[in-house]
């Protein structure tokens, strides 16, 4: 006897409809899936190119997530800092931004003629698109968000009452934000640590307008499904499927270890 | 400052080809024409012809990469026309009630374009083989990525790319903003953002189809049209790609 | 009691004339806490967290001057000592266990910035916590305590601190009565500290040297114990 769960009706019916939405669609893409070859496309010397270059640059945006996002959430979250409103919406804006719009917007700041990367050009000799460090910094740009408002969030809803004790204590700023604020928040830091990751994993728009589309250097796993798609098909849905996988079992893992207790 | 800004705005238009992507509606009666990237350089001036000699309105266009037109068609779509970079790939829609239209015959010819100044002394196409200047080509899975291997087999180039950009109009775009030194890119892509090129007669020979940086485009339109008394297929290709605008463009036609 | 009892001089005097802004409130301060052990009494809203924030610096003066042993902390102006550097231990009214930490480990907190070892520093922490009578609970986390429970590790963690201002914010208010009489005990017994702590109840006020009474947002003069 299957028991049902108890739940009013006008919140289960939408819920099930939020979850049809979300599931249907990866479905598709599953069943489109060429199940019998997926083996030989995704051992592919293109393919496993891509999903070195994939997690280089995904967990490489992650750990610069978490060494810049995180004293910037504490920063938003603690100081009084002029116009927050609009200070806040500047750190929101890659998330609304369309990926390609951001990608323009990096090589107008950072290229080879753009505000400072024609500094970095010639005082430097840094040229940033078309290496991988640009792809990092593509995927960072767009994963930061996702980062900094989840612990942001974590920090305001704690409020400052654990690090006026640990003051109290004789910790002195840093420490206290070492000893007592982050351990305290570690839950929203994986888990922005883990939305951060996911949304670079599968950048595209941004990465291929800053840092163009070369193997092995920034070529990552959503270039090269988008390339597959004009030559071959099939295998940019195998790659999708690798994706998936790869992005599922890495959430997953890290819920269970981070997320929680 | 004010130059960079300026060519800032030259990637706009490779936004609005992406979104445009998204957003191939059914049409209402209007004439629907699914065309190769590089048609981009073009579509504007026939718009502005067609409106001028006001016969037909102007149609309505849907760019991507030939590969992503097919698959679209086969997938249910029915433009009107379909410009394909690769004429081979026609094969594939021949059984949806397209026919082959072999007028006008549209080719285009790749260039070796450089960055504003050329300054990385780019001096012939034996340069991309450097490894110091930026290089960037098509990827060899699209029709100009296709061609560019092509003409580096046939003139014994290595080819070392920076990027092997998906479309030709990226591509071009990183040129025109300084973003790469090289890169081998179509010549109406040249003509219409302005980019400075460098002439190698290895690319320039007047050999028709033959010389390996010449491709020539695939035309296929309805063979039955929905309504009575429509025009044939060879007429409704006649009304929209209008050779003289083409070739003002930079496309080469009839010589291949 | 001590394991670590701060060198042998009298009680640290702390005097306060100025005023304090909040949101709701305004509390004009002129006094000064020169016993061991003061009780700070009051109605409710009047502003006695207030002034042990103030002391402690986590609040600042808008106007006036805090001496704490004679060296200005806050002259509403250029000086400003940070709560750290202090030397002023806090046990809060809402108690603020780091939860995170395992109880024997919030009271060693503060012998760990006091530089001791991690060993060494649970070794001690663990003389506080039987001191509180919380030894049995040393190695749980904090969320499994019960409120009086809870209040005792607050007290044993300030307890814990080299400081020798010890501010204690109704320190007895959420314990049982067995409990209370103990904590009376320990808070009455300590030496060479200067103890001050708020309550309502005008029992907890009996075991002071000096009353403080807050009136009217408007602190004035202690009275002496009879």
């Amino acid at each position: 006897m299957i028991r049902l769960p108890r739940a009013p009706l006008p919140l289960l019916v939408p819920a099930m409809l939020a979850v049809a939405l979300l599931v249907v669609p990866l479905i598709g893409l599953l069943q489109r899936a060429p199940w019998s070859s997926l083996g030989t496309r995704l051992a592919d010397d293109a393919v496993l190119e891509a999903t070195r270059v994939s997690l280089i640059v995904s967990f490489s945006a992650a750990g610069l997530c978490l060494l810049l996002g995180l004293p910037l959430a504490w920063v938003l979250a603690r100081v009084d800092l002029p116009f927050p409103r609009l200070v806040r919406a500047v750190v929101l804006l890659p998330m609304v931004l369309p990926p390609v719009v951001a990608g323009a917007a990096l090589l107008f700041a950072l290229g080879r003629r753009g505000l400072i990367g024609q500094w970095l050009d010639s005082w430097f000799g840094v040229t940033l698109p078309f290496t991988t460090a640009g792809t990092i910094l593509a995927a960072t740009f767009v994963a930061l968000p996702f980062f900094v408002t989840t612990v942001e969030s974590a920090l305001v809803a704690q409020g400052r009452d654990l690090e006026e004790a640990a003051a109290v204590n004789a910790a002195g700023p840093m420490t206290a934000f070492a000893t007592v604020t982050v351990p305290s928040i570690r839950g929203a830091i994986g888990a922005g640590l883990a939305l951060g990751w996911a949304r670079a994993l599968g950048e595209f728009g941004a990465t291929i307008t800053f840092a163009g589309s070369i193997g092995g250097r920034t070529r990552t796993l959503p270039l090269q499904a988008f390339l597959a798609l004009e030559s071959d098909p099939e295998s940019a849905v195998a790659i999708s499927v690798l994706l998936l996988a790869v992005s599922l079992g890495v959430l997953v893992g890290l819920r269970g270890r981070w997320l929680t207790r | 400052m004010a130059l960079t800004m300026h060519k800032a705005y030259r990637i706009m238009p490779l936004i609005a080809l992406v979104w445009a992507l998204g957003s191939c509606s059914s049409d209402d009666g209007e004439t629907l024409i699914f065309a190769a990237s590089s048609l981009a350089a073009a579509t504007d001036d026939i718009d502005a012809e067609l409106r001028a000699e006001g016969s037909v309105s102007p149609p309505e266009w849907v760019l991507a990469g030939s590969s992503r037109l097919i698959a679209q068609v086969r997938d249910g779509a029915r433009p009107d026309i379909i410009v394909a970079a690769d004429v081979s790939r026609l094969d594939e829609i021949l059984d949806l009630g397209y026919v082959v239209v072999d007028e006008p015959r549209i080719a285009n010819r790749l260039v070796l374009a450089v960055a504003d100044g050329n300054p990385a002394r780019i001096n012939s196409i034996d340069d991309l083989s450097l490894g110091a200047p930026l290089i960037g080509l098509c990827a060899p899975e699209v029709p100009c990525g296709a061609t560019a291997l092509r003409v580096a087999e046939e003139f014994g180039l290595t080819l070392r790319p920076d990027t092997a950009e998906p479309n030709v109009r990226a591509l071009a775009h990183k040129l025109a903003g300084g973003e790469l030194d090289a890169g081998l890119v179509y010549a109406t892509d040249a003509a219409s953002l302005g980019l400075q090129t460098i002439n190698d007669a290895r690319l320039e020979g007047a050999d028709g189809c033959k010389n390996p940086a010449v491709t020539r485009y695939g035309i296929a339109a309805l063979a039955s049209p929905s309504e009575v008394g429509a025009p044939s297929p060879a007429t409704t290709v006649d009304r929209y790609l209008l050779p003289q605008v083409l070739q003002q463009a930079g496309f080469e036609l009839g010589r291949c | 009691m001590s394991p670590m009892a701060p060198p042998a001089v009298g009680p640290v005097r702390i005097e306060v004339r100025g005023v304090v802004r909040r949101e709701d409130f305004t509390l004009r301060l002129d006094t000064a806490i020169s016993e061991e052990r003061t009780a700070v009494i009051g109605p409710n809203g009047v502003g006695k967290t207030t002034l042990l924030r103030l002391i402690a610096g986590l609040e600042r003066l808008e106007s006036g001057e805090l001496k704490i042993d004679g060296r200005v902390v806050d002259n509403a102006g250029s000086v400003f000592t940070a709560a750290h550097q202090r030397s002023v231990a806090v046990a809060f009214q809402d108690h603020r266990l780091f939860e995170h930490l395992r109880v024997v480990d919030n009271v060693a907190y503060p012998l760990r910035r006091a530089g001791l070892k991690r060993a060494a520093a649970r070794n001690r922490a663990g003389d506080y916590l039987a001191a509180v009578g919380l030894s049995e609970a040393a190695m749980v986390r904090p969320a499994q305590l019960s409120g009086g429970q809870r209040q005792r590790a607050s007290i044993a963690r300030a307890l814990a601190t080299p400081a020798r201002v010890l501010l204690l914010d109704e320190p007895l208010a959420s314990v049982d009565d067995q409990s209370r009489e103990d904590l009376r005990d320990l808070l009455t017994s300590t030496e060479h500290r200067t103890v001050v702590w708020v309550t309502h109840d005008p029992d907890d006020a009996r075991y002071a040297d000096t009353t403080l009474t807050l009136t009217s947002r408007t602190l004035n003069r202690a009275s002496s114990q009879p």
